[in-house]
């Protein structure tokens, strides 16, 4: 029933997501991804420095808030 | 400016998808309308070929129209679910304001998602009731001309159409002004997101 999310909404999720640190099943199970995807793009996210990976567990970095502040006020403004 | 009233935004979204659910119960009880309308029509009237594939046609076109109404009627439901799971967290207090946004950004964007996977149908079924009502309508003026029906099923049949046209074409202009630049939006920054991410992602 949830609606279809585009790539940009996804990677809001997983930054949101681990503005705690995350480990890669709990990224996965939350953001309801299957392994390869998930793979995709974390990679992607650590390599633009959104992400930040230590001990296994993936952490949302300053760039990856500022990535969250756009698309929050993106999406907020729509109704407001 | 960073936006701090992710309340306010709770509040018109909550108020659009109880909007959109009274619109989608009112399209349910109309599509059954016209199915009824269609069939009746079909079995007792007897004013010549036209007219009995113009009310296939409408048949048709209704019987789309409530599948579509009852896809949507589900949707919306789960989104009213979601919506008033946080609206009680938020009267709770159990969210603090950080939760507070990313739980309203979340439920934007599965507004959002609402309105990109259902722009197109919506705007294809309407469509069609517009064209099939504005069909009927010219072909009942010509059969009233040609002396083929009498006035009061003329009028009676007018009434009928005029409010399917009217219904559909206002449910089609509200959809096609609210939701597509709601979708234009999102389009113009996602230009923004993907320079962010070093170029487009597909999902």
């Amino acid at each position: 029933m949830k609606p279809k999310r585009t790539a940009y909404e996804i990677v809001w999720k997983i930054l949101d997501y681990c503005k705690a640190p995350r480990r890669l099943t709990n990224v996965m199970q939350s953001c309801n991804l299957n392994t390869p995807t998930a793979k995709k793009y974390l990679d992607l996210l650590i390599f633009k420095q959104m992400l930040s990976m230590n001990d296994e567990n993936y952490k949302t970095t300053k760039e990856g808030l500022k990535y969250l502040e756009l698309i929050e006020e993106v999406y907020l403004r729509l109704f407001h | 400016m960073v936006l701090e009233m992710p309340d306010d935004v709770l509040r018109k979204a909550i108020f659009e998808t109880e909007l959109l659910a009274l619109v989608v119960t009112s399209s349910l009880t109309l599509s059954m309308f016209l199915i009824a309308d269609a069939t009746i029509g079909l079995t007792v009237e007897n004013y010549g070929l036209t007219l009995t594939v113009l009310r296939a046609f409408e048949l048709v076109s209704a019987v789309t129209w409530l599948v579509f109404s009852v896809s949507m009627f589900r949707e919306i439901n789960w989104l009213r679910k979601t919506h008033y799971r946080i609206f009680f967290l938020r009267k709770s207090e159990e969210l603090d304001e950080k939760q507070k946004k990313s739980e309203t950004t979340e439920l934007v964007m599965n507004m959002i998602g609402f309105y990109r996977d259902n722009y197109l149908k919506f705007t294809v079924v309407m469509t069609l009731a517009i064209g099939v009502s504005f069909l009927i309508v010219m072909t009942v003026t010509f059969l009233l001309f040609t002396g083929s029906m009498s006035l009061w099923v003329a009028v009676f049949r007018w009434a009928v159409n005029a409010f399917m046209l009217m219904i559909a074409s206002v449910l089609y202009v509200y959809i096609h002004r609210s939701w597509r630049r709601k979708l234009l939006k999102v389009k113009e920054a996602e230009k923004k997101l993907s320079e962010m991410l070093g170029g487009p992602v597909e999902a």
